[in-house]
């Protein structure tokens, strides 16, 4: 897995969409793999919240039978909190405040998930 | 004849499978998971639509509120094999919406927000 490439994907997402408050890709089990915040608490309230959702997004594709799943996504009044999951048990999180369109988020995320991919496989 | 406060809701949840081809199914759920009213296929168990709508409504709901995102208006899980939308109608209760995965979600939303202001308004 290449860290650095992983980070660098990241802060190019969050410097071009304003209003796109952090970008993480953490583990099923709920723990950071890389991130655009700084280690400390806003990091790990974010890593916890976006394992806590895979789980139950999980639980519920399963009873609903909708196949494998691929996104749980989170609209508040104030901003949104996106996770996408990717291969090897990873999760891609954006979270955002509501100054930026919903569709800007999903395309941006959707054209940096096959370089993600690519740098989680490496190595 | 003035129509009943139940058909009112099932004609709502009817014009909005109507209209938007990929809506599979539509419901009408209380906040603690109980059906008020529903239009869904022959297939899909009311109860686990019901349950999952409440369980995973109320996990978004903490997580938006944890991650200072403001309150939920809008939570979905996304499949390889379909969409699974909840959407607040009022106070009292939630709209569930189940697509297919060709569903454009920005007509799907228009729609069932829409709807979601009829029933809150009809609730």
């Amino acid at each position: 897995m290449d860290i650095s490439r992983i980070k660098q994907v990241l802060g190019d997402i969050n410097d071009k969409v304003k209003g796109l408050d952090s970008m993480l890709l953490i583990t099923e089990d709920g723990f950071p793999i890389a991130s655009t915040l700084d280690t400390g608490d806003k990091e790990i309230r974010s890593t916890a919240a976006g394992a806590i959702l895979c789980d139950a997004g999980l639980r519920g594709i399963k009873e609903l039978d909708l196949g494998d799943l691929e996104a749980v996504v989170t609209l508040g009044t104030k901003g949104y909190f996106v996770l996408n999951r990717i291969k090897d048990g990873a999760i891609l999180v954006a979270v955002a405040s509501r100054d930026v369109a919903l569709g800007m988020v999903l395309l941006r995320i959707k054209k940096a998930l096959p370089e993600i991919i690519e740098a989680v496989e490496d190595g | 004849m003035a129509l009943s406060r139940e058909e009112v809701l099932n004609q709502i949840l009817k014009r909005l499978h109507s209209s938007t081809p990929d809506v599979e199914g539509a419901a009408v759920i209380s906040m603690d998971g109980l059906v008020i009213a529903s239009s869904l296929p022959a297939d899909i168990e009311e109860d686990k639509v019901s349950a999952m709508s409440a369980a995973l409504y109320g996990i978004g709901s903490r997580t938006a509120e944890e991650l200072k995102r403001g309150d939920i208006e809008q939570f979905y899980i996304k499949g390889n094999n379909g969409i699974f939308l909840i959407t607040q109608a009022g106070s009292d209760a939630m709209l569930t919406v189940m697509a297919n995965v060709k569903a454009k979600l920005g007509i799907i939303f228009l729609d069932v927000k829409r709807s979601a202001e009829e029933l809150a308004k009809a609730i």
